[in-house]
């Protein structure tokens, strides 16, 4: 051997060594990628320097990975990769708002950063800024770069410039629609031109398009199309000049013979009207509709055929109906089944033979028909009948002048298939049983794939909820060994468990950090659980404080054992303010001064509701907010501090009131009300919740206004002040507490005024209510209620009794429907105005039923009850004894109708009281009644009580 | 002085960073290393027995290929082809030795050193030849469909003009060389949907080349 070649063989010996292994720069977390990397030291391995190389970028953490060896150390140079921070949009001029901006952005939260991704944004900006008339708007982006968490927090920068306006459009095409008449259509004129254009914004935009396609399908060209070509910006006139290309098509003119129908109507049926086309297969289908139509008409025989043609230029559409004689759905039976019984199977179909009111017809169409029978037979293969047939057969006979309609469902219910054995691979011991738990296929149950499918879910979600965010979940089917057994085997694949690196919160300005934290349910080191992520989320929405909550993982398609979880906030501004013109129109009284109609009298009051809230109060999220509300019977100022998920507990809220009131809606007197407190609420679980308070108020009634016996004056116009402590119970287990259909609410309220509490006043009260409701089939419930009040004075004689103002006062659309607003209980024998009672016992009771569709509802209701001066003065008795006995039950009968709304039935209640009490009222003025002067004069409250209100009265 | 400036050469070139291995080119999440690139170009070089050239032109050459291989594995794995066992890749490596290296193992042996192509590298690589024509096959070829009409035009329109270019003797009748042309228009037909599917499947990946790589 040379020596030459004795040195090159050390040469690459040398070069064949490693020694040390090095990141270049030292990444976060390096032990973590230490692991990564296959290399050893000893002898150079390029095998094992390629998986390494791999490996470190599966991570998805570097954008670039290039090894060198010099002198025995290997590095591995790492360029690290930049992922999306926080977004912000500063300058912004709605429309479109900051968040539509940021959403325009379309860079989500903890992906990859480019350049290449930044340019595009800004071109989405600047596109979104022109479609909305900024023109001349200028987009700039600052980046903050911050290598300890590989996040790019972007700012953007918005100068809007001018808006532009609509002007004249330009149209193109083929259509008989001038300019002018293009102008218009779309709305973009203010004041049909006379005042110019409107400013331009994208929703007038697409508005304005679709109202002149509208204008064009009003004058029968349904196929035409109608597009906006640009708008063209003209500087020097600050104007935007929309083209327009319109191409009428050939119109079209759609005509029902043999029916009387709408335009409106036969638009809704008839498909080619939404479809903007006109086929064969939309025109079947317009037939279609129309019978299905006729048919929930009754006319179940009705029978539509449609022709078609061109007549001067137009296209004719006439859909020729014979409805045939009209018939009504006698009864529905069902033959076959012993599975189900008939009245689980006839809950679930749609067609309902006829009733009384409501369906007078019954409800049937050829449609409801087919949906029916697919809904039974879904029933029975989800128990695992999987060859389960359905037939319907519909017999019609006539009865004298009716023709009558029967339909019979016949069930074939096969064989059931039942699971014997569940084989789950892929799961460790550990953890089969909870897997089993989840799922509702098991053996000896019924094999439905609907069911799997669900189970599917339900795992997987569990799965995913630990951190096992690539598990997946398929499976097999093995006979049995019997026909209708079957082995269910389930391939549960884990994958690796991811999870939480950190937890990191970019956007917060005024928020204090700690408030967030205690939201959110990820730390790091857990399992990277979705439906934690989510909830965390939610649990920031719920604060009320945040306009936008962004949540992301950091590198989401890279291979890591743990992520960075980042939650990007926009905060809420800091203001809101609600103004409101409302009316109360009712048996309200007269003038504040006017002895007459102490029963209350119509009357209407207009009111005005104005609110400032101050949101996200010193960072915490409590909420400061100032009410108003101004109306003929009542004057209303009251601050309310809110402190919710008081002390870190999510269901714990404090709140502290100062409140100015003074009302007359006790027609009675005029009420000044001063009042603070401070109430505590917890909610302890679902449905039950519990609440403490204190309130020290002070009481002051207006003399002139007192309309009682002169004598009782001087005693009960006195100002009190009272210090009152009170514990609620409140269990809320309602189907829906707007229209309720099933549950129960309880509801237990004790309060004592006490001098040890700074009250001038000793006494305690007590309120209870129960009420429930009790479906009694598909259509009606029941519902009833009780509600039970007493107060008693603690200390001291009859001139220290229950302050006026402090009594029940009842009666009106929301407890005892005999009476007008607080008309219920004992009346000063000379004025015959209401002074309120110390108990309180009110049952209601309610059969709310369906009348028309869907939306129109009805109740038969019974009201019993009354305010009484004393709880042994409580009675059940019918009669009234005389004219000063108000301790006897007013019992009302009446009809109502609730009118579905999304915020509650609308409803009307007429209310019939047999027994409504009599009473004597004055006649005269004030000082005829302290003269004694006056006129004696015989009252009663109205038999009749009308009262129009909004959701249910319990 | 000769071997002092050996020694010296030899003390220092190890000191200096050298460039060991880097990525070349990831597509989507996989990773084309630098060494995976010359390996490529090293073992076609020797089974087409050309010259080795390890120039950026080549190498970037023979980069994009290994992006396509790589699209073509991810499509293997989703469509979970199994792979043909390795026995055929040894008929291969057998044939080989017998055309290239008329079947001398020594000559064999000496051009894997000459290549620096290690022999698990080469069969891996005679391997994956055989598993993307089979892949190939099952995956493009039911869809191959060749007509009498397109036969007879091709028979029209390019043999005869070809025949008559290059013969003066009658062309063949098309009974005679139907299948002939059967198989050649399946295999442009193949090769046609092939580089669709791969251009549809590249515009639909990320594909990014680190050009420190091929400089």
């Amino acid at each position: 051997m040379s020596r030459f070649t004795f040195l090159i063989l050390i040469a690459c010996s040398v070069r064949a060594q490693v020694n040390e292994i090095r990141f270049d720069p030292p990444p976060p977390a390096q032990a973590e990628l230490r692991a990564l990397v296959t290399v050893q030291a000893g002898p150079y391995s390029g095998a094992a320097v390629r998986q390494s190389i791999e490996r470190l970028y599966e991570t998805g953490r570097f954008d670039d990975i290039a090894v060198d060896l010099t002198a025995g150390v290997l590095t591995f140079r790492l360029t690290p990769r930049w992922f999306v921070g926080g977004q912000r949009v500063r300058g912004a001029q709605e429309p479109p708002s900051a968040i539509q901006l940021a959403n325009t952005a379309k860079l989500a939260l903890g992906s990859e950063f480019t350049e290449s991704k930044l340019r595009q944004t800004l071109d989405n900006l600047t596109g979104l800024m022109r479609i909305n008339g900024f023109y001349e708007a200028k987009t700039a982006v600052r980046t903050t770069r911050n290598a300890a968490t590989s996040l790019v927090d972007i700012e953007y920068e918005v100068t809007p410039g001018r808006r532009a306006r609509f002007t004249t459009p330009k149209v193109s095409g083929r259509t008989q629609l001038t300019a002018e008449a293009v102008a218009r259509a779309s709305g973009w004129q203010r004041l049909w031109g006379w005042a110019g254009y409107r400013s331009v914004t994208e929703q007038r935009v697409s508005q304005g398009v679709q109202r002149i396609q509208k204008a064009l399908e009003k004058r029968g060209y349904l196929m035409s199309n109608v597009s906006l070509r640009g708008l063209e910006w003209q500087p020097g006139a600050g104007a935007a000049v929309p083209t327009i290309e319109i191409d009428d098509k050939v119109p079209v003119d759609v005509r029902v013979e043999g029916v009387k129908m709408s335009p409106g109507l036969i638009r809704k049926l008839v498909p080619v009207f939404q479809e903007k086309s006109v086929d064969r297969e939309l025109l079947n289908e317009g037939t279609r509709t129309i019978a299905s139509y006729l048919q929930a008409q009754g006319y179940f025989e009705a029978d539509v055929d449609f022709e078609r043609g061109q007549v001067d230029g137009r296209e004719k559409i006439t859909f020729a109906v014979d409805r045939g004689p009209r018939t009504k759905l006698a009864s529905i039976s069902f033959s076959g089944q012993r599975y189900f019984d008939e009245a689980t199977l006839r809950e679930r179909v749609s067609i309902q033979p006829a009733t009384a009111i409501r369906y007078r017809q019954g409800r049937f169409s050829g449609r409801l028909l087919e949906a029916d029978q697919a809904t039974i037979t879904s029933l029975y293969r989800t128990n695992g009948f999987l060859n389960a047939q359905v037939q319907a057969t519909v017999q019609t006979e006539t009865t004298g002048r009716q023709r009558l309609q029967t339909v019979s469902f016949r069930v074939d219910e096969g064989a059931q298939y039942l699971i014997t054995s569940l084989e789950i691979a892929g799961a460790s011991a550990a953890s089969e049983p909870g897997i089993r738990a989840l799922m509702q296929s098991a053996p000896g149950q019924p094999f439905s794939e609907v069911t799997i499918a669900t189970d599917r879910d339900a795992v997987l979600s569990a799965l995913f909820n630990e951190g096992y965010t690539e598990a997946s979940f398929d499976w097999t089917v093995l006979a049995g060994d019997t026909p209708q057994a079957v082995k269910l085997k389930v391939d549960l694949r884990f994958g690796a468990q991811r999870f939480v690196r950190d937890v990191l919160v970019t956007g917060l300005e005024r928020t204090d950090p700690r408030l967030v934290e205690t939201r959110l349910l990820l730390k790091a080191g857990q399992p990277l659980s979705l439906g934690q992520l989510l909830e965390s989320q939610k649990r920031l929405y719920d604060l009320g404080i945040f306009a936008r909550v962004e949540v992301g993982v950091r590198n989401p398609e890279g291979i890591e054992a743990s992520k960075l979880v980042v939650f990007d906030i926009e905060e809420a501004k800091k203001y809101s303010f609600n103004a409101a013109l409302g009316a109360q129109v009712g048996r309200i009284g007269s003038g504040v001064q006017s002895f007459d109609t102490p029963g209350g009298g119509t009357g209407f009051s207009p009111r005005v509701n104005l609110g400032l809230n101050r949101v996200n109060f010193l960072g915490q999220g409590h909420t400061v907010s100032l009410q108003g509300r101004l109306s003929n019977i009542q004057s209303r100022v009251q601050t309310i501090y809110v402190a919710p998920h008081f002390r870190d507990r999510d269901n714990l809220s404090l709140a502290v009131s100062a409140l100015y009131d003074e009302s007359n809606d006790v027609r009675t007197y005029s009420a000044l009300r001063l009042e603070t407190a401070i109430q505590l609420s917890d909610r302890i679980s679902k449905t039950n919740t519990i609440q403490a308070r204190y309130a020290v108020r002070r009481v002051s009634i207006d003399e002139q206004t007192l309309k009682i016996q002169p004598q009782l004056i001087p005693r009960l116009a006195q100002p009190v002040r009272l210090g009152i402590l009170s514990a609620a119970f409140i269990q809320d287990r309602r189907d829906d507490p707007i229209d309720s259909k099933r549950g129960i609410y309880n509801s237990l309220d004790t309060a004592v005024s006490s001098k040890f509490l700074g009250s001038e006043s000793n006494f305690i009260r007590l309120i209870g209510r129960n009420s429930t409701y009790h479906p009694i089939n598909r259509d009606l419930t029941l519902a009833r209620t009780l509600t039970f009040g007493l107060q008693e004075r603690l200390t001291g004689g009859v001139l220290h009794d229950v302050p006026f103002p402090e009594r029940f006062y009842a009666g009106g659309s929301a407890s005892h429907r005999g009476f007008p607003e607080n008309q219920a209980g004992p009346r000063d024998p000379v004025t015959g105005f209401p002074v309120g009672g110390k108990a309180l016992l009110m049952f209601g009771h309610e059969l709310r039923l369906p009348v028309l569709g869907d939306t129109l509802g009805g109740v038969l209701f019974h009201d019993m009850g009354n305010v009484f001066s004393r709880v042994v003065d409580i009675s059940f008795r019918f009669r009234q004894r005389d004219q000063t006995d108000f301790n006897y039950m007013v019992q009302t009968l009446g009809i109502g109708l609730r009118y579905k709304t999304p915020i509650g039935p609308i409803r009307i209640d007429l209310g019939y009281s047999p027994n409504s009490p009599r009473f004597f009222g004055f006649e005269g003025t004030r000082e005829q009644l302290l003269f004694g002067t006056g006129r004696q004069t015989n009252q009663r409250i109205s038999a009749f009580q009308f009262h129009f209100s909004l959701g249910q009265t319990f | 002085m000769r071997t002092c400036s050996l020694i010296a050469f030899l003390c220092v070139a190890p000191l200096s960073a050298e460039i060991v291995d880097r990525l070349a080119v990831t597509v989507a999440s996989a990773v084309v290393t630098l060494e995976d690139v010359r390996t490529q170009v090293r073992v076609a070089a020797l089974i087409d027995g050309q010259p080795l050239k390890l120039e950026p032109a080549t190498l970037r050459e023979a980069a994009e290929r290994l992006v396509d291989q790589t699209i073509i594995r991810r499509e293997m794995v989703l469509a979970d082809y199994t792979p043909p066992e390795p026995a055929a890749a040894s008929s291969l490596l057998a044939e080989l030795k017998k055309t290239r290296f008329q079947g001398s193992d020594l000559l064999y042996r000496a051009s894997l050193e000459a290549y620096r192509v290690s022999e698990p590298d080469l069969v891996a690589q005679l391997q994956w030849q055989v598993t993307l024509l089979r892949f190939i096959d099952s995956r493009f070829r039911p869809g191959i469909q060749v007509t009498p009409e397109d036969v007879l035009n091709y028979y029209q329109q390019k043999f005869i003009p070809d025949w008559r270019a290059t013969s003066t003797a009658p062309p063949p009748p098309a009974g005679q060389v139907r299948n002939r042309i059967e198989l050649l228009l399946e295999q442009q037909q193949l090769d046609a949907s092939v580089e669709r599917w791969l251009n549809q499947a590249r515009t639909q990946t990320v594909i990014r080349f680190r050009e420190e790589a091929f400089r």
